[in-house]
């Protein structure tokens, strides 16, 4: 075990020695990390000024048909300080065109059938798929139910049901959920990085004919590999960890919606970072398995593309499903429960057993992987025919 | 290499551009054999953004579940409080659209998922039924436009609920004045046709971001294998060269996203012709190619321009991260977008492209539009080729160690 262990660092030194001496991997790996975080910081800057936004926000409401005989209506309908009606020849066009938000299309005669009490057909038009355009049909349909109560005699204001609508502003527990959300997503593409670095690594030995002589000594194939990828790991890593740190600080800006204590800061870092790099093992041990499979630095770079779909697919699951759960059996899923794991560290909601499901499974895939990428680069087929 | 020597030696009698357009031939058609015999490579970058589309797609699908056949959206809100005992309101006021969610803490829950939240009090069903008022406070997320979509449902929801106890407390007679007539325009033939349009338009938009990558690496890859050091050695001036490199990885691009392609072609042919003017159906497929390669060009050029400048992996993982999110916004913003954008913006590469091939195939636009917005994509991509040229005369390019 020692031996197999002497072998692994023997190599991981070779290979960081390597990877260290280019300074043009150092700055792009940080300004990755910068690059997310500029995202996510003005992200949390932005949705204060969106809110209000938001609140003056109103709706364009294409209006067709016969408006002169509808005058009153509309005038009782403008009264939604939301709505902003615009005559247009065909309202359900201009919907469809999402020039308007929803359409309203008036019969002949409205106001005088109204005023005999006679009901008459109104023809709306909305995207439903389209929340905002939901948004402006509900509200002319609310005011429509307004209208037509007042107009019977009916006072619409005197409901059993009052509601005291309230718009959810960010405190600092609020700020630390979203911001964990988006870092174990953000957490999960940065591991693009790695795998392309690492597969870059393998593929550029054997361009360079530099694996051939490391393949003579007397050393197991899986040393070898998982040597490559843990001696690519500090720096591949620091992708991750510089943009999983520079994300938590970015709560650190005061004008972020997500702005947290000092206290919360330090201890989102001191949970964060040693989860992010458990992911990036994982990382950086699919890059090996690429590395492995290419016959050259394009060709292990394209595979590394192919073979990092996983980490893709976890972030989108936790962009677009941020209330799902961290069970113990989503945490034992390769790659989603480790990212899972970096999600609830910095939310500061992981448990014992969420961690030790998700660090064990990370331990099995990354053994697993090892060996893969250590048979693959250990088959002489391989070896011996000219890489490109 | 002759035809290279052809078109040097014999100016004169086909003047500079026949010339030009030789030398780039023979210097793109070598690095297009290459790539297209790359098989394995090829196959990895076509199945590439196949997969994550079909991922995506799956996983939009998945999360959709009953709501993607659905023409209304259900909401989930948080309820904080006796959940039990106002279950008949909540539900009656939701209009059938909304799934109740036990919560202990509503704001909390509204910030890890839920649309909105309410706080009620207890045995609200009850105190309604008794003829009570009560307050119900609401929790919305005011920049989500789902979330206050959800809130106006409950408060038009709760006037409809009242409306028999109002009526009966003004002592007048009840009449439905208005009888409406809802129509989901996403499900008429225009809606259908506009969804189809935003729908190639943002495929083909993130299809061309695929490029980047393969491009840069491609030639990061022959510059560090030296293959480059000696082309430089040509007698052929560095712009032809990235010219050339560049017309290479397009068509080798090009072919790489066929996968993705074919089926986007078929998808908008079907939709032009059955749901829209001849015009459109007759326009289609050249719509479609036109842009797909003038938005390849482009993002090739990026490529090139990325595989250039970058001096490690790492450094072409970073712009071809940018270059994906980038694409991603515009195909966000401007393909599937909630508003219209003027035709004019075809005037900016890229994003005028994709803009005017969704207003073309959505049927509401001038083709003369996607003409600009191929022009000035194409444009750039060429300008961008030239200044990638201009960095090959670089001697710290030819002679840096990696």
């Amino acid at each position: 075990m020692r031996g197999r262990t002497d072998e692994v660092l023997l190599v991981a030194g070779l290979a960081r020695r390597e990877v260290s001496r280019r300074p043009g991997a150092w700055v792009s790996t940080l300004l990755t990390g910068a690059l997310f975080a500029g995202l996510l910081l003005l992200v949390g800057v932005a949705s204060g000024a969106l809110q209000g936004l938001a609140e003056d926000r109103e709706y364009l409401i294409a209006i067709g048909g016969d408006l002169d005989g509808g005058r009153q209506l509309l005038a009782d309908l403008d009264a939604s300080d939301r709505l902003r009606f615009v005559e247009r020849a065909d309202p359900q066009a201009e919907v469809t065109a999402k020039k308007a938000a929803a359409g309203l299309v008036l019969p002949p005669g409205v106001d005088a059938e109204i005023a005999a009490r006679r009901s008459v057909e109104l023809e709306l038009s909305s995207r439903s798929a389209q929340a905002s355009s939901t948004e402006a049909l509900t509200l002319l349909q609310d005011q429509l139910q307004r209208v037509e109560l007042a107009t019977l005699g009916a006072d619409p204001e005197a409901g059993r049901l009052q509601f005291e609508v309230t718009s959810v502003l960010r405190d600092e527990r609020i700020g630390r959920v979203q911001i964990s959300r988006q870092i174990g997503a953000v957490a999960a593409l940065l591991c693009l990085g790695v795998v392309s670095a690492v597969a870059g690594v393998f593929g550029a030995s054997r361009e360079h004919r530099a694996l051939e002589p490391l393949l003579a000594l007397p050393l197991a194939r899986r040393s070898l590999s998982a040597g490559v990828a843990a001696g690519v790991a500090p720096v591949a890593g620091l992708q991750v960890m510089a943009g999983v740190t520079l994300l938590i600080l970015a709560a650190a800006v005061p004008a972020s919606s997500f702005a947290q204590p000092f206290s919360t800061i330090v201890a989102m870092l001191i949970a964060g970072i040693p989860a992010a790099m458990v992911l990036t093992a994982v990382a950086c041990a699919v890059g090996s398995v690429a590395g492995s499979l290419g016959t050259g630095t394009d060709d292990a770079v394209s595979l590394g593309d192919l073979l990092a779909l996983p980490f893709v697919i976890a972030g989108i699951l936790l962009f677009t499903q941020q209330d799902v759960a961290a069970t113990l059996w989503a945490c034992a899923v390769p790659i989603y429960g480790q990212a899972l794991l970096v999600r609830e560290a910095v939310a500061g909601t992981a448990s014992v057993a969420e961690v030790i499901v998700a660090v064990s499974s990370a331990v099995a895939t990354v053994l697993v992987l090892v060996e893969i990428a250590g048979r693959l680069i250990g088959d002489e087929r391989r070896l011996l025919r000219a890489t490109r | 290499m002759s035809t290279l020597e052809d078109a040097e030696v014999a100016p004169d009698e086909s003047g500079e551009t026949t010339s030009s357009t030789a030398v780039v031939r023979a210097l793109a058609l070598p690095d297009l054999l290459d790539g297209l015999r790359a098989r394995r490579q090829l196959v990895v970058r076509a199945l590439t953004p196949l997969l994550m589309f079909v991922v995506v797609f799956g996983i939009s699908v998945a999360r959709a579940g009953d709501d993607a056949l659905d023409t209304q959206p259900t909401w989930v809100i948080a309820v904080e409080g006796d959940l039990d005992g106002a279950r008949q309101t909540l539900r009656a006021i939701g209009g059938g659209r909304v799934e109740l969610e036990a919560s202990d803490d509503a704001s909390l829950s509204v910030a890890d998922g839920a649309v909105a939240g309410v706080r009620v009090p207890d045995g609200l069903d009850e105190r309604i039924a008794q003829g009570e008022v009560v307050v119900i406070d609401v929790l919305e997320v005011t920049p989500n436009a789902d979330s206050r979509a959800a809130v106006s449902q409950l408060q038009a929801g709760a006037l409809v609920v009242d409306r028999d106890v109002l009526i009966a407390e003004a002592g007048v007679e009840d009449a439905s004045l208005f009888s409406i007539v809802q129509t989901n325009v996403e499900l008429t033939r225009g809606g259908v046709r506009s969804l189809g349009a935003e729908l190639v338009a943002a495929v083909i938009c993130l299809q061309a971001s695929m490029l980047v990558s393969g491009a840069a690496n491609r030639f990061a890859g022959r510059r560090a294998g030296g293959l480059l050091a000696g082309q430089l050695l040509l007698p052929v001036d560095r712009r032809q060269l990235a010219l050339g490199k560049g017309m290479a990885e397009l068509g080798v691009g090009v072919v790489a996203s066929l996968p993705v392609l074919l089926p986007l072609l078929l998808l908008a042919e079907f939709v032009a012709v059955t749901r829209s003017t001849v015009l459109v159906a007759v326009l289609a497929i050249p719509a479609v190619v036109v842009t797909a390669i003038a938005l390849d060009a482009f993002t090739t050029a990026i490529g090139l321009f990325v595989g250039v400048v970058a001096r490690g992996p790492e450094q072409v993982t970073l712009a071809t991260g940018a270059a994906v999110v980038l694409s991603a916004m515009v195909a966000t913003f401007v393909a599937l977008g909630q508003v219209a954008k003027p035709s004019v913006i075809a005037l900016v590469p890229f994003i005028g492209a994709v803009n005017a091939l969704r207003e073309t195939l959505g049927g509401g636009g001038n083709p003369l539009w996607l003409v600009v917005g191929v022009a000035s994509t194409v444009g750039a991509a060429v300008l961008l080729v030239r200044r990638a040229g201009r960095s090959f005369d670089a001697e710290r390019f030819v002679g840096r160690a990696r």
